[in-house]
Formats: C-alpha cells, structure tokens, sequence
C-alpha cells in the first residue's frame, strides 16, 4: 500500500501545473470532513455549511501557490473556514437584524428537523447550550470538546494566547454545565 | 489579565469535576449529513473552479481566449457535473448561484451548434470557412459580454455627470451673450454672476480633479469690494473736495471790500482750487488738529461784529460770519466770498473752518493737510 503523500508533498504537488488539479482534489479529500464539522457545528444549517465549505477550498485554491509554509497547511485551512465562518454569520445577522432570541428559535426549530439533526434530547440541549457562548468561545469549546485540538494549533488558528484558551474553555464548560442542569429542572418541573 | 489565567485552576479540564452532565454524554453533535455529500464534493469543487477559469477568459473581451477549443472537453465535463449536481439532492451539493443552469443551458446549447456545425457531414465547405470561424466566435463572445456587463464597457470621467448640467448652462448663457440679444438673458444674471463664478470655481477644486496646477485661477475682482476697502479715504477727499467747493463757491460770491476775511488776496487775482489728488497708501501721521487752530482774525471796525474770538477747540465747527460792506455780519447766511479769486493756500478763517471741519470729520488730516497747504 502506497503511503499517504504528506502535506508538504502535496503543496509541491499543486505548485507543478501538470500536478495541480490532481493535488488539489487530494487536499481537498483530506480535510474536507474536519472542515465540514467545524464549520457546521458553527452554522447548525448544512446549506449554510456547504456554502461557506466551497468558498473556503476555492480561497485555498487562489491562495495555496502563495503559501508561505509558516504554519501547517491544516492550521491554515481551519483559519480560513473559521474566518469564513465568522464573516457569513455576521453578514448573516445584519441582513436579517436577527436577534439573538430569533436566532434560538430557528435553532431549536432546526434540531427538531429530523434532516438535519439525530441526536437525542440531551444532545439538543447541548447545542442549545453551544449557541448561546459568544462566538469566539463558541469556537474554543467545539475546537477542543469534539475535535480535541490541542490548545497550540488553536492558538494558531484563532491569533490568541493559550491561558486566554485555556480560560475561555474552562468559563465555555462551566456555563453549558449550567444551561443543562435549568434545562433538565425545567423540564421534570414542568 | 495574566491574574485572571492564572486563577485557572490545574485540572479545570477535569470535566467529571466541574461539568458531570457534560461528561456524560458522547461527544457527538447529532447533526446530518447527506449521503454522498463528502464523496461528490471534490469534483463539484473543481468544476466550479473549471468554470470560474472559463468565465475569466470569457471576460477577457473581444478575442478568443487561448486554448479554447484544448480545454472545451473538460470544460463540458464541469458543466455535466455541476448540472448533475444539481438533479442529484442526496449529494446535498447546493447550486452555485441564482439563475445559473439557465445561464449553463444557453452555453451548452452553443457548445451544441458548434459541435455540431464541426461534425456535420457537408459535401463542400465553403472558403475560408475555418478562417471566419474564429472570428465569428469572437463576435459571438463579445455580444454575450455586451450582455451582461453593458453598463461597465465605457469609462466616464469622475464628477463628470455632476457639472454637466452647470456646464450647459454657463455654454448656453455664452452662446446667448455672443448673440447679442440682451432680451434673452434673464433678469439679475449678471447681478451675482461674480459669485456663481467663485462658487463654480470652489465646486469644481472640491471636485479635485488634480489639475490645479496646470491652469491659471480665474481672478474674479469686484469692484464693490475694492470700494469698501478703501472707502475712508475717499471718504475724506470727497469731503475734502466739497469743502473747497463750498469755499471758491462763496468766495467768488464775496463783496468787493477789504473788509472781507484775509482769504481774499489783495491782488485780486484768483486761483483755481487746489485739485487735491487721489489719497496714496503712504501718509504722514496725522498731526493733532490743535496745532492747527488759530485766534480768528478781529475785525476791529465795527462795533457790531459778532465774531466769536474765544480760542477754537478740535471739533468746533467755526463759520466765519462775514459781513457787509457796513461792516455789519450777516446773520443766518452764507460766507460770501469773492467769486473770481481762489487762493493757493488757506489761511485764516477759511483755513480754520476747513480745519475744523476734517477734525469733526476724518480721522487722518496729514497727506490731506500737506495736499492743500495746511500747514502747522
């Protein structure tokens, strides 16, 4: 069996035109499904994640040749999506004047669409939970509690300081523990 | 800050600690995603970028792009995919933009016609047929460019359109002046013509248009303006001039007797009044108007003068009251003065008055005093 090519064969690879497209389609086979989820527990809407998930591999497209190496090319990759991922909720928020109450009724109408989420009510209420974090600390949580990056490669994709991580993570893990528990008061309550 | 990390305590990842719901549950999120969604992505990527590069060189104006007919293969290929994508909803792919496979069927459809055209089965070709399909094509391209991109095809100058309307005005207002036909122009348009050229003029260096260097500014001189900076001093030589001119008036006027005030010169000639000139920007301080007054001259032969000889202040407005030939002053009439002879030179009580006069009147006597002869 043919061992995987590294990243930095595959840049060499894209940066040959006769190799190009070949190379792109492997990096794209690579991380598309890491993107994808970090993207989506984002955005919740696949759509919307689909969306944002296409203009992220065709920046890369435009932007790999210049790509310095400074950083791993995964490091890079989740620092698009991740700015991509920002500026279409921010866009998303001013065309709509959407306020916060709003955007957790469309939430929680889409986690009740069996298209788009599966999960039990413990795991409706977590992402429940999720989206009422800040954006960034929203970000922090979902990096480190189900893709368990390390707090080095996230310091890299979100330009802050680790302890400032570490911190926002801690504050992130307490108030979703919090949010649960009224959430199950409430309901064996009612 | 650094106390607020610092405060984080060693095992705050310690979920079964600080978060036991949390630490319960998988850690998974739930969330769908369509069957073939990963596998069909790569390509549905490429093709978008396929036609991206197409749509480039399409763009590119009134010319063939390079290689054309080399990437037209591939080109069709991203097309069939990205058309498939969109019959096929389990893949979950979403359609690049609005209107788009409407867009792709009318390329397909002349994709078509030229397939076609090239496979069809003619028993004669006509001349210089491949020679004008190139050519044809190009024009096909660029009507296609017209289309869609009509308004951006002709650069119109900044600003252009916000002075057009003043420009045909002023054009209009030129051509109607040149005409000669003082009827047509409209009433009070020259009246403030001097300031909607100034404020043409801010408008158009507002604009910016960077060439304030390269033309001359339009001096635009009122003549109202030059008035008012320099109305005190023709305040004063008009004031100055009607004194003389009240003066020869009543001197010419004057009785025949020696009696009269000194003015009168004992030769009997007279002189022309001092034209006294157009005041210069250069002037002498002005002296005190008290150096200048003087004890007005008695005239001792008639008990009835009603001179006054009390001494003369700055400000009076001393009137020499002349009399007759009795000797006896003429009340509530004018100085007379004999009327053929003007002196060079003030003196006297003509002098005094004149004095007087500017001090109540003018603020700066010097260059007029030096003018007409009055001097301490």
């Amino acid at each position: 069996m043919m061992d995987e090519p590294t990243d930095k064969e595959l840049l060499a690879q894209f940066r040959d035109e006769r190799t190009r497209n070949a190379a792109f389609g492997k990096i794209i086979q690579r991380y598309q499904r890491r993107l994808y989820w970090h993207i989506r527990r984002m955005l919740i809407d696949h759509d919307d994640t689909d969306d944002v998930l296409q203009n992220v591999f065709i920046k890369m497209w435009k932007g790999l040749e210049s790509f310095k190496e400074d950083a791993q090319l995964y490091t890079w990759l989740y620092r698009v999506a991740t700015n991509e991922t920002l500026s279409f909720i921010r866009q998303r928020k001013a065309e709509l004047f959407v306020r916060y109450g709003d955007v957790e009724y469309g939430i929680e109408s889409k986690l009740q669409d069996d298209n788009f989420f599966r999960g039990d009510e413990i795991q409706k209420k977590l992402q429940l939970a999720i989206q009422t974090l800040p954006e960034k600390q929203r970000l922090v949580f979902n990096m480190k509690y189900f893709e368990e990056m390390k707090y080095e490669d996230m310091s890299q994709v979100l330009d802050t300081s680790v302890g400032a991580l570490k911190a926002s993570y801690h504050h992130a893990v307490k108030k979703i523990e919090e949010y649960i528990r009224n959430s199950n008061e409430a309901s064996m309550r009612g | 800050m650094s106390e607020f990390y610092d405060n984080l305590p060693a095992d705050f990842e310690d979920l079964e600690k600080y978060a036991p719901t949390l630490a319960k549950l998988d850690r998974r999120d739930g969330f769908v995603v369509p069957g073939d969604y990963f596998d069909a992505l790569p390509a549905h990527i490429q093709s978008l970028l396929t036609i991206a590069g197409a749509a480039k060189g399409k763009a590119a104006g009134l010319h063939l792009p390079e290689n054309y007919f080399d990437e037209l293969p591939e080109l069709l290929r991203a097309l069939i995919v990205l058309h498939e994508a969109s019959k096929n909803k389990t893949a979950g792919l979403s359609e690049p933009s609005e209107n788009y496979f409407e867009e792709l069927g009318g390329q397909l459809e002349r994709l078509n016609v030229l397939s076609q055209l090239l496979k069809k089965d003619r028993p004669e070709i006509p001349e210089n047929y491949f020679e004008q399909l190139g050519s044809e094509l190009s024009t096909m391209l660029a009507l296609d460019n017209l289309k869609q991109d009509k308004e951006s095809m002709f650069a119109v100058p900044e600003g252009y359109f916000d002075a057009l309307v003043s420009k045909v005005q002023a054009r209009l207002a030129l051509e109607q002046m040149k005409d000669g036909n003082d009827a047509d122009v409209p009433p009070g348009y020259f009246d403030d013509f001097a300031a909607r050229v100034q404020a043409r003029i801010r408008g158009e260096e507002k604009a910016g248009d960077g060439k304030k260097e390269d033309r001359e500014e339009a001096k635009v001189i009122s003549i109202s303006a030059h008035f008012r900076r320099n109305a005190r001093v023709y305040a004063a030589a008009a004031s100055l001039a009607l004194v003389l001119g009240i003066g020869w008036v009543l001197y010419n006027n004057l009785g025949e007797t020696n009696k009269t005030p000194e003015i009168v010169k004992e030769n009997g000639t007279t002189t022309q009044p001092n034209v006294i000139p157009a005041p210069g920007d250069t002037r002498p301080p002005a002296p005190s108007p008290e150096n200048f007054v003087q004890q007005p001259k008695n005239v001792q032969k008639n008990e009835n003068s009603v001179k006054d000889t009390t001494p003369l202040a700055p400000g009076n407005n001393f009137v020499q009251q002349p009399k007759d030939s009795t000797g006896n002053k003429i009340n509530n009439e004018e100085p007379k003065f004999a009327s053929n002879e003007m002196p060079d030179v003030l003196e006297g009580e003509l002098r005094d008055a004149a004095i007087n006069y500017l001090a109540e009147n003018e603020d700066d006597l010097g260059f007029l005093m030096d003018e007409i002869g009055l001097k301490p």
